[in-house]
């Protein structure tokens, strides 16, 4: 049975407690946050999943409709006149709508995007600019039951078009009335390769509504029931020259655990009744702004502040944001503090939160925010990635459970393990690659239409876990740390590509070998990358002509799967790869190796199998120096 | 004289007494004893005893061993117990198509469920030159025969089975009847004792067999043979204890080699655990009950320990006793002695170990009986004397073994001697005299081995339980060893640490840091600040002075850039537990040093990322802020040099800090290199101011320099310090010697002193780059030793450097 759970608790043991009584209960544990949303029909299991086959499916057999759901909050609730969204420009408030008005436009673009012939199990692309029309388009499919595929305006319109072809998109909408020269020459772009009724543009239609009174408006309009596991959005990632990565995202688990955790994280604090204002920095579009941006935010009733333009964080113009409402929390990514300096003289501590995301935060960091807070521990850190729908690894708004620095502790019912490369768990303070073992509802369900790619990114690495391709180290208190990145992105020819994504192709070619890429920045022609494989038919070392034959493979591999730009500038075969004790990749000496960077007693005590690298470094390395 | 002397005086002749008492009383047994024994043996020999007759006597020697057997081990009359229970055993052994061995072997409930309705089986037990078969119907052997190869037909599975197929034919059998064929063991997988079922698996392991061996068909052929039935579904295949069995207690797997571990295959163990089942079963004793040790000897040999039903110990042929053709354990020194002279090759090393060696290398054949006859015709006074020493000397071997397996230190129950060669008087006479007072010694010669076979298969029909699984049993096992191996396997000392006396001096960089190692175990690991500790080689010099498991001279605290030192720290499994290593994120790493070095956290500096020039700075800044830089005080570089053709260190100063340092500068530079030799343990340190000559010249400005400089030390009584000299002459005794120096300094300096940074850096490079010589630096600071080290220093010299610097905290 899951015992009532405390809303703060003493310290990292109590809640260690806690959470492990959430872990045995996870099924409870979740029926019992989805009965905060209102379901037209009941699910039969709350989650089904294999992750040896590397698949999941939250509330199977329930539906419900998302728009609706925020409806029936905010009239039980606060009430249409709340804020809703706020797009800013700069300093300065440009736009400003309550529920009433978001709610009634969102019915009228819903009637519109009906009318064009968007169906349930549709997909759309939205290619808008932070603003109204992005927020009321989000709200309107999800009435329909149509899957979102949200973008930014700086992408390009190649990779858009791939996009529409990849998920065989019903409607792609602008925006033409946006001035920006840029998005200008974009949908031009667009309107030249894309048939024409395919393209809805918000300047040429206007969407007007009549009603004022929501409550009217949704008596007069039918609305379906979504099946849960239906896709909310789809969100779409760049990858080299392979296939696009369209994440997908379930309507019921995502929009569950996003009104749980906006809840635990952002909402619920001082005085609950009072509205929020999140100040996002970034674009409406990423996993990350749906979750705690839109889903997160209007599920709890508080009111979502975008920007227009691509603010300076300073401190004079962070607190400026911060008048937006009486209780602001400000929501950003820790580069782009990078450079702010914080007079801590002054009383300054104009956010109700900070809540970090997306990459590491440091010590030093979050002690600096901690003077814009009203207490120390109101600076939040999130872990989330692209496929993690929402943070599952947070520090928390209470003392004991914020350390500065670290990812903080897992958040209830996830379970994270950290593994060294040979699947072994590793003990405390041991760095290793953090994998989960089982699911959380707001997770990434697949690659739409590539299942066995979903598989091999994420669950092939380690068998039964998913794997995140992150390096952490968790200490003896329960807190997890972040070390590093695992998948190292570089560009070749205007192209980006993984590491990770290049070797899992190649290492699970059966003619080829464990495969290890790396990476060399600033060479003449860009960057450029290196190859060491050990084959698995050891006889090809001995016999080079079997040994140009192995790279022959690799590279017509390459050539298949990825394109011309990847193919690597050297390919050194061995016998095995070099790897520290517990498993880990000497990359670091590889790297070395493939700029011939070696010097002649290399400092090898590091290395567990050294043998593996003696002959290249025989060849290479003794030329440097004498 | 005490009264408690007395008393254990008075014991001891008690004692006496006593043991005269035992005495006079085995005499008495021996004289009512020895006849009838004779009597029994001599009627067994000519095969006169009927069976009714056998069974009474077997009745009286049982009774008979009871009681001798009744009295406590140490006190027991060892020799006639095992002439009594040799008698008995052969005697039960003489019974018709050894049903006596059977019905001990079979289980109660096989002998009950079999006696209506025998089962037939086979037994096939390839050897090298023949097939030795045997038919049993239930507890009967009906058949016995050995099939010898032909020379001209090709030796293989095949022809193998034909010849069986050929003999059962001949001898009527038919094939179709048989309920089982059990097969002799080859080198399949290791595993424990027991009967198996034949499965697909062992056949596949047979495939890759550890040693060729003649028995490894046998499998096979059984296979062959059951295909050849009209019931091949319904034979059952079974083997017994093969020669890999493997339940050797983890100790007797060390040698004193770590690469080498011995593990239980190879032994005669189908015979060693029949022989060990038989007696116990004599002696109405459960097998785990009875300890004991068995020695098979024949062409080859072996010993085994049985204890708690398991063979805990084994010597064989490879790891102890020389059998009639492998040479058993030879002594190593005299053989990489004769590798060496070229005396001996490894292809005949391999050849005594494996087929020419034993009997054969030293008399010329393999047979033993050969040797008896010989000696009977033939043989010269000589070679008589020769065929002796040799039975003493295999006799000699084989006991030596026994007592070998008793050094775990518990008694023994029994002492069994089996195999052909137990038959062979000359050895089993030895063997009695040696062994016979000391254990309850039975000879049981030949083997039991078909019969052992044919009941472990018996068994399993009756009951599939009785079957171990092959598959599950080799996986237990392997697994088992593997936990084993990397227990044994687990490093202690990475590198051997010799402990030396207290305040010797130290000779060489290991010195050093096997010093260090010392120190840091009598007081703390003091703690190390890396001032940007976002550099690999301060990060993987510091994982080399703190490796859980090998040395762990330092703690240290890794002050720089958050996320950089985490990616390192990552790639080199550095574990980040805020004891032996800590991040401290700052932007201003040289700043936070000083303020925790301040505030008495760390004891001291090392150089990462940052320059050498910004943290000398710092701390030079904070040294004259705090007032802790004595006037007159310098910071100055030292490296410690380990030249392998010299038997001590060199320190060289300064080749880093001072480029160009006046007269009074370099002073203080000796000053510095003083307290370095202390550390070194050096009492009277020998300092040479160098020149390029060890005149004063007036065109050679050093050396008038290192004249004033030598000038000023001239009083002093705790240092020799001479200048100027040329290197030659500070390092070389021989051409000291040959230029005439005069002075103290002859060849064997500790401190070199170079006249300016060119010199210094020149020097010290050449020495590193070509001479293979390894340094450790240090900075010199006050009481602050600051760590330098490089990309171009080896693990071995980033290591020193930090001891040094360690033993210069402790120092301070």
């Amino acid at each position: 049975m899951l015992p009532e759970i405390p809303s703060d608790f003493d310290d990292n043991i109590q809640y260690m407690k806690y959470h492990n009584k959430t872990m045995s209960n996870r099924k409870e544990f979740w029926k019992k946050q989805a009965e905060n949303l209102v379901w037209d029909q009941d699910f039969t299991q709350v989650v089904t999943e294999n992750f040896i086959k590397g698949e999941l499916k939250w509330f199977e057999n329930g539906k419900l409709n998302a728009f609706l759901n925020i409806f029936n909050n905010i009239k039980k609730q606060s009430g249409f006149d709340q804020d809703c969204f706020i797009l800013m420009n700069n300093n300065e408030i440009e736009e400003k709508y309550n529920y009433r008005e978001i709610m009634t436009t969102a019915v009228a673009t819903m009637e519109l995007f009906q009318n064009i012939g968007v169906k349930k199990d549709d997909r759309v692309l939205l290619f808008l600019p932070n603003g109204k029309n992005a927020i009321t388009s989000l709200l309107a499919l999800s009435a329909i039951g149509a899957a979102a595929i949200p973008f930014s305006t700086s992408y390009p319109p190649a990779f858009l078009l791939e996009v529409m072809e990849d998920c065989q998109s019903k409607a792609l909408l602008i925006d033409s009335s946006y001035q920006n020269s840029k998005y200008q020459e974009k949908i031009q772009k667009l309107n030249e390769s894309v048939e024409k009724d395919l393209i809805y543009d918000f300047n040429s239609h206007s969407v007007k509504t009549t009603k004022t009174d929501p409550e009217d408006l949704i008596k007069e309009h039918d609305f379906g029931s979504v099946s849960a596991p239906a896709p909310l959005f789809i969100s779409y990632h760049p990858t080299g020259a392979r296939k696009p990565r369209g994440y997908t995202f379930a309507t019921g688990g995502f929009l569950v655990q996003a009104k749980y955790t906006y809840a635990k994280l952002l909402h619920n604090h001082n005085s609950t009744s009072t509205q929020k204002h999140l100040y996002f920095d970034g674009k409406y579009s990423s996993p990350t702004a749906l979750a705690y941006g839109i889903w997160g935010c209007f599920c709890n009733g508080d009111c979502l502040v975008l920007n227009s333009a691509s603010i300076n964080p300073e401190q004079a113009q962070l607190k400026e944001i911060s008048k937006v409402g009486s209780h602001t929390t400000l929501m950003i990514r820790p580069p782009r503090l990078s450079e702010l300096t914080v007079k801590s003289d002054s009383d300054q501590k104009f956010f109700d939160r900070i809540i970090l995301h997306g990459d590491i935060c440091s010590p030093r960091l979050v002690k600096k925010l901690q003077n814009l807070t009203k207490n120390p521990e109101n600076v939040i850190s999130l872990w989330i990635q692209k496929q993690s729908g929402c943070s599952i690894i947070h520090t928390l708004p209470s003392a004991p459970l914020n350390r500065p620095g670290s990812m903080g502790v897992p958040a209830f019912t996830v379970e994270p393990f950290i593994l060294n490369d040979f699947g072994q768990s590793c003990p405390t303070n041991q760095s290793g690659e953090l994998v989960f073992s089982a699911s959380w509802p707001a997770m990434a369900t697949s690659i739409y239409n590539q299942k066995k790619r979903f598989y091999e990114l994420h669950f092939n690495k380690f068998q039964g876990y998913f794997n995140s391709n992150d390096g952490v180290r968790k200490d003896s208190d329960g807190f997890y740390w972040f070390m590093k990145r695992l998948d190292d992105v570089f560009k070749l020819d205007g192209y980006s590509l993984s590491t990770s994504e290049l070797e899992t192709v190649l290492s699970g070619d059966p003619e080829i070998g464990e495969t290890a890429v790396i990476g060399i920045e600033g060479s003449e022609s860009g960057d450029d990358i290196s190859l060491f494989v050990a084959p698995y038919d050891k006889t090809v070392l001995s016999d080079p002509q079997r040994g140009e034959n192995v790279k022959k493979i690799i590279r017509a591999r390459i050539k298949e799967k990825f394109g011309d730009f990847a193919l690597p500038s050297q390919i050194q075969l061995l016998s095995e790869l070099p790897r520290t004790k517990t498993g880990k990749l000497v990359r670091r000496l590889l790297y070395r190796i493939a700029k011939k960077d070696i010097m002649p007693r290399e400092d090898l005590s590091h290395v567990a199998n050294p043998d593996s690298i003696e002959t290249i470094l025989n060849n290479d390395g003794g030329n440097s120096n004498e | 004289m005490s009264n408690s002397f007395k008393t254990i005086l008075d014991t001891a002749s008690e004692i006496t007494r006593a043991t005269t008492l035992i005495s006079a009383n085995k005499r008495k047994i021996e004289q009512e004893l020895s006849r009838p024994l004779a009597e029994i043996r001599k009627k067994l020999a000519e095969g006169k005893i009927s069976e009714d007759e056998k069974s009474s006597i077997l009745s009286e020697l049982k009774a008979l061993l009871n009681a001798l057997l009744s009295s406590p081990r140490n006190l027991r009359d060892h020799g006639h117990c095992g002439d009594l229970l040799t008698l008995i055993t052969a005697l039960e052994r003489q019974s018709s198509q050894s049903q006596g061995i059977m019905n001990r072997f079979l289980t109660r409930e096989s002998r009950e469920n079999f006696t209506n309705n025998p089962p037939q089986v086979l037994v096939i037990n390839p050897g090298s030159t023949s097939t030795k078969i045997a038919r049993f119907k239930g507890n009967k052997k009906t058949h016995e025969f050995e099939i010898h190869l032909s020379p001209d037909s090709k030796d293989n599975v095949q022809t193998r089975t034909d010849s069986i197929l050929n003999w059962m034919h001949k001898n009527q059998l038919s094939l179709h009847q048989l309920s089982g064929i059990s097969c002799r063991g080859g080198f399949i997988h290791p595993v424990p004792s027991g009967t198996y079922k034949i499965t697909s698996v062992m056949l596949e392991d047979l495939k890759q067999p550890e040693i060729e061996h003649a028995s490894n068909m046998a499998i096979m052929i059984g296979r062959n043979l059951a295909r050849y039935s009209d019931n091949k579904d319904d034979i059952l295949l079974t083997t017994s204890d093969p020669v890999v069995c493997d339940e050797m207690e983890m100790v007797e797997r060390i040698t004193g080699f770590i690469k080498i571990k011995m593990d239980g295959t190879g032994a005669h163990y189908l015979n060693h655990k029949a022989v060990h089942s038989f007696i116990a079963s004599i002696l109405n004793e459960k097998k785990v009950n009875l300890n004991g040790i068995t020695a098979h000897i024949g062409g080859g040999s072996s010993l085994a320990r049985h204890k708690n039903g398991r063979v805990t110990g084994l010597i064989n042929a490879f790891s102890g006793i020389p059998s009639a053709n492998r040479s058993g354990k030879l002594d190593l020194p005299r053989v990489i002695k004769g590798i060496e002279n070229n005396e001996i090759t490894l292809k005949e090393l391999k050849k005594i170990t494996y087929s020419q060696g034993g009997l054969l290398s030293l008399a010329g054949t393999n047979d033993f009986r050969a040797l008896s006859s010989f000696v009977k015709r033939g043989a010269t006074e000589e070679q008589r004397e020769k065929i002796n020493l040799l039975f003493k000397f295999y006799a000699r071997q084989i006991a030596q073994g026994i007592f070998k397996l008793m050094g775990d230190g518990e008694d023994v129950d029994f002492v069994a001697v089996t195999g052909g060669l137990a038959r062979s008087s000359e050895i089993s006479s030895q063997l009695y005299e040696i062994l016979s007072e000391h254990f309850t010694l039975v000879f049981v010669p030949g083997s039991l081995e078909h019969e052992s076979l044919a009941a472990g298969l018996m068994n399993g029909l009756n009951n599939p339980g009785y079957l171990k699984n092959y598959l599950k049993e080799r996986d237990k096992l392997a697994e088992k060893r593997k936990k084993q191996n990397s227990l044994l396997d687990t490093t202690i000392f990475k590198r051997k640490i010799l402990y030396r006396k207290h305040g010797s001096p130290i000779k060489s960089l290991d010195q050093l840091v096997d010093s260090t190692v010392i120190k840091v175990q009598e007081n703390y690991s003091p703690v190390v600040a890396i001032i940007g500790a976002d550099n690999e080689d301060a990060i993987l010099a510091a994982k080399r002075a703190n490796q859980q498991g090998s040395y762990r001279i330092a703690k240290f605290i890794l002050i720089g850039d958050y996320e950089k030192i985490n990616r390192i720290a990552y790639d080199y499994d550095l574990v980040i537990d805020n004891d032996n290593f800590t991040i401290e994120d700052h932007e201003n790493p040289i700043d936070r040093g000083i303020e925790l070095y301040d505030q008495g956290k760390i004891h001291i500096l090392m150089k990462g990322s940052l320059h050498t020039d910004e943290i000398l700075r710092g701390v030079f800044r904070y040294l004259k802020k705090s007032g802790k830089l004595k006037p007159g005080e310098l910071i100055s570089h030292s490296v410690v040099m380990d030249i392998p053709t010299r038997n001590k260190l060199a320190v060289i100063s300064d080749a880093a800090v001072n480029p160009y340092p006046d007269t009074e500068k370099r002073i203080k530079i000796i000053e510095n290199n003083l307290k370095v030799a202390k550390y070194l343990n050096l009492s009277m340190p020998k300092v040479a101011i160098l020149s390029a000559i060890e005149n004063i010249n007036k065109s050679v400005a050093s050396s008038i320099e290192a004249d004033k400089i030598s000038g000023r030390f001239a009083d002093r009584k705790d240092c020799i310090v001479e200048g100027p000299l040329s290197f030659d002459v500070a390092m070389n005794s021989k051409i000291a010697k040959e230029k005439k120096y005069s002075g103290q300094i002859q060849g064997n300096a500790d401190i070199l002193i170079v006249p300016d940074i060119d010199a210094g850096n020149i020097l010290y490079k050449s020495l590193t780059t070509q001479s293979n010589a390894v340094c450790a630096g240090i900075i010199l600071c006050g009481d602050i030793p600051i760590i330098l080290t490089s990309r171009g220093d080896s693990a071995r010299s980033k290591l020193a450097s930090i001891g040094l610097s360690v033993i210069s905290y402790f120092h301070s």
